[in-house]
C-alpha cells in the first residue's frame, strides 16, 4: 500500500517534470543577459524566443516569463518582469503595472512564487491561489531560479492551466481511499474524496485523521491517506 | 469593468466620465501611462475621434497630459484635490437606500470571504493584511485611507480562494470608493476601523471563524453608519 503511494507520488511529480526541465533551459538561456546587466527590452529580446517556444510546446502553461531580482545590476531598484501570455491562438506580451502608487501595482518581489524560488533555489510549485494583481484568476505557478555565480539573479516562472493540471493529478489519486495531495501548509490541492473541499486547510476539517503520509517533490508537498 | 465596451452611441462625455472615475479611484494612478489611443478606443469600442474628444476634456481639467512623439503618450496627472471633488460629485446623488444597498452587498461578500478564508487561506494569503491595516492607520487623508482599506478587502477576497467572490468584492469596493474616500477623511474613522480590522489576520490563521466574521462585520457596519451620518450632514466633513 505504501509503495503504491510512493509510486503515485512520483507520477504526480512527473506531470510537471518536462515543464520544469524547459523552464530550467530558459533560465540557462537568460542567465548571461542577467549576469551582464541589461535593460528590460534587451532582456525581453533574449527571453522571448525560448518562452514562445515553451508556450507552443507545453499545453499545461498559459503564461511564462522572467522576473529579475531587485538587486540585479542595470535594472533599477524595483527590478523588472517580462511576461507573455497565451490568449486563444495568440501569444501576447503582458505589461504588469510597475507604478507603486497604483492600486493595481504588481509587486512580484513579494509574490510567493518569486520568494520561494529565490529562497529554496529549487523547482517550485505553488498551489492554486487567486492572483489578484497578475492574472486576476485562480493560478498555479511553476518557478525555477536563475543562478549565476551562486547568486540568484532572477526567476523563470510559468502560469499553469489549473484545470488541466488538476485533471491529470485527479486521475492519479487512489479512488478506493480518501487520498489527499497537500501543499506545504497541509492545504488540500487535490482529493480523491469529492466531498473534501479543495484548498481547505487540514486543521479546518472536522474529521480528518492522517493514517499515512509520503513526500511529493521538493516543495514540501505530501500525499496522505485519511482514516 | 471600467473599461468595458460602450454601446454604439457612447459619447465623449461618458468615456471621459469613466476615465475620470478610474483616476479618482486610483485605479489609474498619478504617473500611469494610459494605453495607446488606438488600443483604448478599441477597448471602449468608440472611434479615435470620440476618444480624442474625451481626452481633451480630461486635459482641460488637468487630469491628464499628453506628450507627443516617440516615448510619448497620455499620462495621468490628477492632483488629490480633484479626486475629492469627483468623490463628492458622485455621492451627491446617493440616497439612504443606495447607501444601504451598497453596504449590504459589501457585507454579504466580505463575510462570506472571511468564512471561506478562515478555512482555506495560506500564510501567503494572510501575510499582507497586517500591512494594509497599518497603512490604514497611518493614512494621511481619505484617499490614502480608502486605498489601504481597499487593499485589505481585496486581500480578503483573494484569501477566500474564490475567483467569483474576489472579482465581486473588487467591483463592490470600486463602486463604494467615493463613499469610502469621504468617510475616511476623518482620522478617528481611519484609526477606529484599523483597530477593528487589526485582529482579523490572526483570527484567520487560527481558524477562528466567528471572531473574524465579527471583526469584519463591525468594521463594515461602522463605515456604513459614518456614511449615513455624513450624508445627512450634506457630506460636510
Amino acid at each position: 500500500m505504501r509503495r503504491d503511494m510512493e509510486q503515485r507520488a512520483q507520477r504526480i511529480v512527473d506531470v510537471t517534470d518536462a515543464l520544469f526541465t524547459d523552464l530550467e533551459r530558459i533560465a540557462a538561456a537568460t542567465a548571461p543577459a542577467l549576469a551582464g546587466g541589461t535593460d528590460a527590452e534587451a532582456l525581453a529580446a533574449v527571453t522571448e524566443p525560448p518562452v514562445l517556444a515553451h508556450l507552443e510546446g507545453h499545453p499545461l502553461t498559459i503564461g511564462a516569463g522572467v522576473a529579475v531580482a531587485p538587486e540585479a545590476a542595470g535594472l533599477g531598484p524595483l527590478g523588472t518582469m517580462v511576461w507573455w501570455r497565451r490568449s486563444g491562438d495568440e501569444v501576447r506580451r503582458k505589461q504588469h503595472v510597475d507604478n507603486p502608487a497604483s492600486d493595481s501595482y504588481y509587486d512580484f518581489a513579494q509574490s510567493r512564487w518569486f520568494r520561494t524560488a529565490v529562497q529554496t533555489r529549487q523547482r517550485t510549485l505553488i498551489a492554486p491561489f487567486v492572483d489578484s494583481w497578475g492574472t486576476d484568476d485562480l493560478t498555479m505557478v511553476a518557478a525555477v531560479p536563475v543562478v549565476v555565480d551562486d547568486a540568484v539573479l532572477g526567476v523563470v516562472a510559468a502560469d499553469l492551466v489549473v484545470r488541466t493540471w488538476l485533471a491529470e493529478v485527479d486521475d492519479l489519486l487512489d479512488p478506493m481511499s480518501r487520498e489527499l495531495l497537500l501543499d506545504a501548509e497541509d492545504r488540500v490541492v487535490a482529493s480523491s474524496d469529492p466531498t473534501i473541499e479543495l484548498s481547505v486547510r487540514l486543521r479546518a476539517l472536522e474529521d480528518a485523521r492522517v493514517e499515512r503520509r509520503v513526500p511529493v517533490g521538493a516543495s514540501g508537498w505530501t500525499l496522505v491517506h485519511l482514516a | 469593468m471600467l473599461f468595458a465596451p460602450l454601446d454604439a452611441h457612447g459619447r465623449a462625455e461618458t468615456v471621459a466620465e469613466r476615465l475620470r472615475t478610474a483616476i479618482s479611484l486610483g485605479v489609474l494612478a498619478e504617473g500611469d501611462l494610459l494605453p495607446p489611443e488606438p488600443e483604448l478606443a478599441a477597448q471602449f469600442n468608440i472611434s479615435p475621434v470620440t476618444l480624442r474628444e474625451a481626452l481633451n476634456r480630461l486635459r482641460d481639467q488637468g487630469l491628464v497630459t499628453t506628450r507627443r512623439g516617440r516615448g510619448g503618450g497620455t499620462v495621468v496627472t490628477a492632483p488629490t484635490v480633484s479626486q475629492i471633488r469627483v468623490a463628492i460629485d458622485q455621492v451627491r446623488a446617493l440616497t439612504a437606500l443606495d447607501l444601504r444597498d451598497l453596504a449590504d452587498w459589501r457585507r454579504a461578500l466580505s463575510l462570506e470571504s472571511v468564512r471561506l478564508a478562515a478555512r482555506r487561506a495560506s500564510s501567503e494569503d494572510v501575510a499582507p493584511m497586517p500591512r494594509s491595516v497599518e497603512r490604514l492607520h497611518e493614512a494621511g487623508d481619505g484617499i490614502e485611507g480608502r486605498r489601504a482599506e481597499s487593499r485589505f478587502y481585496i486581500e480578503l477576497g483573494a484569501a477566500s480562494q474564490s475567483t467569483r467572490l474576489s472579482t465581486a468584492l473588487i467591483n463592490a469596493q470600486v463602486e463604494y470608493s467615493p463613499v469610502l474616500t469621504l468617510v475616511y477623511h476623518a482620522v478617528e474613522t481611519r484609526e477606529h476601523v484599523a483597530r477593528l480590522l487589526e485582529p482579523v489576520a490572526e483570527h484567520l490563521r487560527e481558524v477562528r471563524v466567528r471572531e473574524a466574521e465579527q471583526a469584519v462585520a463591525d468594521a463594515i457596519g461602522f463605515v456604513a453608519d459614518r456614511a449615513g451620518t455624513l450624508r445627512s450632514n450634506g457630506w460636510q466633513a
